[in-house]
């Protein structure tokens, strides 16, 4: 039986935390693109 | 099954912190963590040098004496973009005008004390109505330290009828006074110097111009003596005349001093270039001059942005004037910005700015 979490199961909470950590790297990676090409 | 599910529910959680990571790392860094983000502002910075003092008497700054005379003399023509030297212009029959004409002018003297113990004279501009200036030259000692060769620099700040058709009024004097102008002068400004007359307008030149005329580039800071330049900004202004140049003293002690004839690249612009291109420019000490806020004393809700960004500058001193607008000026001092007064002398309207024979010192 799978212990599930509030969000709705296992995995959840470290998907969220992994997602995050990419998510503000994609942000870093476009500003750094965009600053890059500026003239 | 129990693999699949905590698989299902891994790409769950991680779809929402990519979205959540993203526009929190986008919110951080407008904000928080902004000076680590963004890279420093690259400024090219041009070092005029310093002067001892500075003191900017305005002669006129009452360009013309009826706001609703000069409208409709440009609604009359066509409207705002129409050349100048084709219109009109309404001269007599105004009761609020000099001898019933509405044409006045705009003309300021500046004396700037160098660090070698010389004195540099300079006249900015020469107004509209050449009676109205020469009483005013006269009045002032300017006709006399022309007629000295006594003024070191002539600066036309742009070709708008009342800072340069009243060049009589100079050249009576001096006609080989060497002149200055911002570069985007049109041919009836070359020719009105040589002595061209323009009837429609009623302007002419009896005293056609025998001196040097330098055309001020616009591409970069135009040094004129050290802890002087002019800077020239490309624009189109209304009335069909182009390009507008202004002053950046660097004052010792003090800071740096703009002086201005109209000032239509806008403040804030003509501001935030000195800070870019001056080296000092984070400190403006002082302003002096037409702010061109609101000159048909007209006012719109976008005016009240400007007036608290004018606040975020730290300026020590406001000399405005002339086509900064009463209301304007109003506003100022309910923004507790340091507007300097005057004393309502020599047709000047009102006390609450600088007006004609008032003096800034710096």
């Amino acid at each position: 039986m799978t212990e599930k979490t509030a969000s709705g199961g296992m995995g959840y909470v470290p998907g969220l935390i992994l997602g995050l950590v990419v998510g503000s790297g994609l942000f870093w990676l476009t500003i750094k693109m965009l600053i890059a090409q500026r003239p | 099954m129990a693999e699949d599910f905590s698989r299902r529910s891994f790409i769950k959680g991680a779809s929402l912190g990519v979205a959540a990571g993203y526009f929190a790392a986008a919110g951080l860094s407008s904000t928080a963590l902004y000076k680590q983000v963004m890279p420093a502002e690259k400024l090219n910075q041009t070092d005029i040098g310093e002067i001892k003092a500075l003191r900017m008497k305005v002669i006129s700054e009452t360009s013309w004496y009826d706001n609703n005379v000069l409208l409709n003399d440009l609604k009359g023509a066509g409207g705002l973009l129409v050349n100048q030297y084709t219109i009109p212009w309404t001269t007599n029959g105004v009761k609020a005008g000099y001898n019933g004409s509405n044409s006045g002018g705009f003309a300021t003297y500046i004396e700037a004390d160098l660090m070698d113990g010389s004195t540099k004279r300079i006249l900015l501009d020469t107004g509209w109505n050449p009676a109205w200036m020469e009483k005013r030259f006269i009045e002032e000692g300017i006709a006399e330290k022309l007629a000295k060769k006594q003024i070191d620099y002539w600066i036309i700040s742009h070709e708008h009828f009342d800072h340069y058709w009243g060049l009589e009024a100079t050249l009576k004097y001096n006609p080989k006074q060497e002149v200055y102008v911002p570069k985007g002068f049109y041919t009836e400004g070359f020719d009105l110097l040589k002595g061209k007359a323009f009837p429609k307008a009623q302007v002419k030149n009896d005293y056609p111009h025998t001196g040097k005329v330098n055309v001020m580039d616009s591409s970069k800071v135009n040094p004129l003596f050290p802890g002087a330049a002019l800077m020239t900004f490309d624009m189109p202004i209304i009335c069909r005349v182009f390009g507008e140049q202004a002053f950046v003293f660097n004052v010792k002690d003090k800071g740096l001093v703009l002086v201005t004839g109209c000032c239509h690249m806008g403040i804030i612009t003509y501001m935030e270039t000195v800070r870019k291109k001056i080296k000092g420019g984070e400190k403006i000490y002082a302003v002096q001059g037409g702010l061109h806020i609101s000159p048909f004393e007209d006012w719109d809700p976008q005016y009240d942005d400007l007036i608290l960004a004018l606040n975020k500058y730290g300026i020590q001193k406001i000399g405005a004037n002339h086509c900064t607008g009463f209301i304007a000026v109003e506003k100022m001092i309910a923004a507790k910005l340091p507007v300097v007064t005057g004393t309502k002398r020599n047709m000047t309207k009102r006390d609450i700015y600088l007006g004609n024979g008032d003096t800034l010192a710096v």
